[in-house]
């Protein structure tokens, strides 16, 4: 073989196989990037980080669920029963602020702008990273340029997301959109036994270092709600367990949390567009200090996720400036005066 | 500086200006807040740390225009006849500007001026096609993936136990030598398909059989650099066997310290130092590696030698020597350690989870299969500049680059960056 032909058909060879990666990752489209499945496919969901953004960009939708993994146990079906219209579910597990943002970044570029987005709010979430922090999703997918998308074309990951979306549809395996990233509750007791270790601390974290924090992470959601004026937002504080609460407790966070609660109120409730909701009843704290509806420590069971969906749907526990501190303050009082030694089976 | 009637005073004044100023920017980007922080611990300041962004491959440029600057000083006749864009492209040549090797003007400028070299060379360029991509395969697919595994291990170091800590270490081993001459194989393809030689700076430097062997093999260019601008200065074997062993030392330590702001590095390079006296001496007392040439010997010291290398990587590694100890001690910790298997699964991402899911037992299979390819490629066959001297053709060939070429860019997203970056 010659120079010249070694050369010729090293590079049509890599050419051929580039170019039919690029056409069955376009014509696939695992993460919707492009278009809806075309081929009377179904959507295989399978990975948040990467398969939301194309939802975002060209799914049908009337509202939008985004958080973290606080709103991953909500049913998108349960939002189109309580507020109509079509719901879609964008909550990313361990997803960041900045993370929301580029998803509200891609919503608020639609034609069209949502009804209803709801989202969780939390000290927790506000203070999981600095909003200097880069974003946990890949970026080349959450933006317009076409050049970057590269990084979707030739991605052994994304083509095997691909070829498993052919497969699932081939077998008639697809997961059900509606439950595929639910977690059911596993008992008081398991939650107890795989509770998180209290991480040992020094010193008292500083009150004024997590109200910048917080502040400067929800700065980034702040306009998306001033030039979404149309959008009705629906933030909640997550119901985290009574177990979170003691971790809180122990690690020193309270009077950070508490800080922060505060916060989040002071800035959203100034927005009409905004609804808030803080549940502090007997019923909710039953389930909170119950734990048995739990998948775990922090996360509440499908079924609890279904009766807040309800509840917002009545303003049950919507909060207004005048009554939030009340609210916040019989949380807190609540968690500060537990008999958690009890809880634990602890002297 | 060059120019006979410039006067004795004036080319020194300019001399050490072009030292001052291509050391102190090395200085102030590389060494500044390692050395505020050891004056800080040492004398309890608090002067504040500069928290600087190391310019890429600073250590290679700043190494290449020293070695100019030192032989216009010396008033090397060649570089009379260059002008300014010959030094600047000297300097600027993209293929090894990054991470090496560190090349000479003499052995690029002429090929820079050569007429002959600037015509398209269909044998050159698809040699250099050859060898780009068997180095992108080695960085890519394989230096990333074991890095994997090392990025683990370490993290999970307190846990690791004897076995752990080897595959880890071993890892390492892999990973440096693969992730710096992969680079170094990308950077001679690229010249080889512009009819550009760059200097060998890997010759299979797992093959050695002691340590000296292991630096005539080991980041070439970076040993010729330091030979003749530092060791053969400073005396070299001239002044006496105790002269030649600090000789040693002191290159040895300045290796460490070019390497990185850290004590790992300095200690790293000390030992190295050391190993390379302890061989010195015992060829000198016993003939086995100049006189001999026993293979029986050779193979008993290529086993100690690697060993050495081996555990001389770990400190190479380590963030801190405190954490190089904690990870020596995990040789002795019998109970209570992580499993083997899932810390080999970490190595499945990318093109090997691909590949992975169409095998049984990937989880063990792919991982192992890496480690023994990686020692023979290493150990047993021919590096890329053999493989790339004797390139001919064909159509095999021709299918397994390109399919490496596209392994290699399905991989790209989210691959580590190069090891070779900081220094």
């Amino acid at each position: 073989m010659k120079a010249k032909r070694f050369i010729i058909s090293t590079l049509s060879v890599l050419l051929a196989g580039l170019l039919l990666t690029a056409g069955l990752q376009i014509a696939v489209d695992p993460l919707f990037q492009y278009h809806t499945p075309w081929f009377g496919m179904e959507p295989v969901l399978t990975d948040e980080r990467y398969q939301y953004a194309g939802i975002a960009k060209n799914f049908e939708y009337d509202n939008v669920i985004v958080g973290n993994s606080f709103s991953e146990n909500f049913k998108p079906s349960v939002f189109d029963r309580a507020f109509g219209g079509k719901t879609v579910k964008l909550a990313i597990s361990g997803s960041t602020i900045k993370d929301w943002e580029l998803l509200l970044n891609i919503i608020h570029q639609r034609a069209e702008p949502p009804k209803f987005v709801f989202a969780n709010i939390d000290p927790y979430s506000l203070l999981a990273s600095s909003p200097d922090a880069p974003g946990s999703v890949p970026v080349y997918l959450y933006d317009d340029n076409l050049f970057n998308d590269t990084g979707y074309f030739y991605n052994f990951g994304t083509l095997s997301i691909a070829l498993n979306s052919i497969r699932r549809n081939v077998e008639g395996t697809v997961p059900d959109a509606d439950t595929v990233f639910l977690q059911q509750a596993r008992g008081k007791e398991t939650v107890i036994a795989d509770r998180d270790s209290i991480d040992a601390v020094e010193g008292e974290p500083s009150v004024d270092d997590a109200v910048l924090r917080a502040s400067g992470n929800l700065d980034m959601l702040l306009p998306y709600v001033e030039n979404m004026p149309d959008t009705e937002f629906c933030f909640f504080f997550t119901p985290v367990s009574i177990l979170y609460w003691y971790k809180v407790l122990q690690e020193k966070n309270a009077d950070c949390w508490y800080a922060v609660s505060y916060l989040i109120c002071e800035k959203l409730l100034q927005y009409p567009n905004v609804r808030l909701y803080l549940w502090t009843d007997e019923e909710m704290l039953g389930i909170i200090s119950g734990l048995d509806s739990y998948v775990d420590e922090a996360h509440c069971s499908p079924e609890v996720c279904e009766l807040l969906t309800l509840r917002m749907r009545e303003n049950e526990g919507l909060l207004s400036p005048e009554t939030y501190g009340e609210q916040i303050d019989k949380l807190f009082a609540y968690t500060a005066g537990f008999d958690y030694a009890s809880l634990l089976g602890e002297p | 500086m060059l120019k006979e009637r410039t006067g004795g005073g004036i080319r020194k004044l300019v001399f050490a200006a072009a030292l001052t100023l291509n050391l102190g920017s090395l200085f102030f980007f590389k060494y500044f807040d390692f050395f505020v922080g050891n004056v800080n611990a040492l004398f309890g300041t608090d002067w504040p740390l500069l928290h600087i962004l190391l310019p890429l491959g600073i250590s290679f440029f700043t190494f290449q225009q020293l070695s100019y600057v030192i032989d216009s000083y010396r008033r090397d006749e060649r570089i009379v006849a260059y002008r300014f864009f010959d030094y600047a492209l000297f300097v600027t040549y993209f293929p090894q500007l990054i991470a090496g090797p560190i090349v000479t003007h003499d052995e690029m400028v002429p090929q820079f001026a050569d007429i002959g070299r600037k015509r398209f060379n269909p044998e050159n360029f698809s040699a250099g096609l050859y060898g780009f991509a068997l180095g992108l395969g080695k960085k890519v697919l394989v230096a990333d993936t074991f890095g994997l595994l090392v990025n683990a291990g370490f993290e999970k170091l307190a846990v690791l136990g004897p076995i752990n800590a080897f595959l880890v270490m071993l890892a390492y081993t892999f990973q440096i030598y693969f992730d710096f001459s992969g680079y170094c194989d990308m950077a001679t393809g690229i010249g080889k398909m512009m009819n550009i030689d760059i200097t060998m700076n890997f010759n299979s430097p797992y093959k050695a059989v002691n340590i000296t062997d292991f630096w005539k093999r080991w980041h070439i260019t970076l040993t010729r650099f330091f030979t003749k601008y530092v060791y053969i200065p400073l005396g070299g074997n001239r002044k006496g066997a105790a002269r030649t062993c600090v000789n040693i030392i002191i290159v040895f330590l300045v290796s460490g310290i070019w390497h990185g702001a850290n004590w790992t590095f300095i200690v790293w390079g000390l030992l190295h130092g050391i190993a390379q006296v302890l061989t010195r001496g015992l060829d000198k007392a016993t003939g086995i590696y100049s006189e001999r040439k026993s293979k029986i010997v050779n193979a008993v010291s290529w086993i100690f030698n690697f060993a050495f290398v081996n555990l001389a990587w770990v400190i190479f590694r380590a963030d801190s020597l405190a954490q190089a100890r904690d990870f020596y001690l995990q040789f002795f910790r019998f109970s209570d350690h992580m499993s083997g298997a899932r810390l080999l699964q970490t190595m499945l991402t990318g093109g090997f989870e691909f590949v992975g899911k169409l095998l049984p037992m990937q989880g063990v299979i792919l991982p192992v299969g890496l480690f023994v390819f990686a020692f023979a490629a290493s150990v047993f066959m021919k590096n890329t500049n053999e493989k790339t001297a004797i390139f001919k053709p064909g159509i095999v060939k021709s299918v397994c680059t390109a399919a490496l070429l596209f392994g290699c860019i399905m991989s790209l997203t989210g691959v580590a960056t190069f090891l070779y970056w900081n220094f």
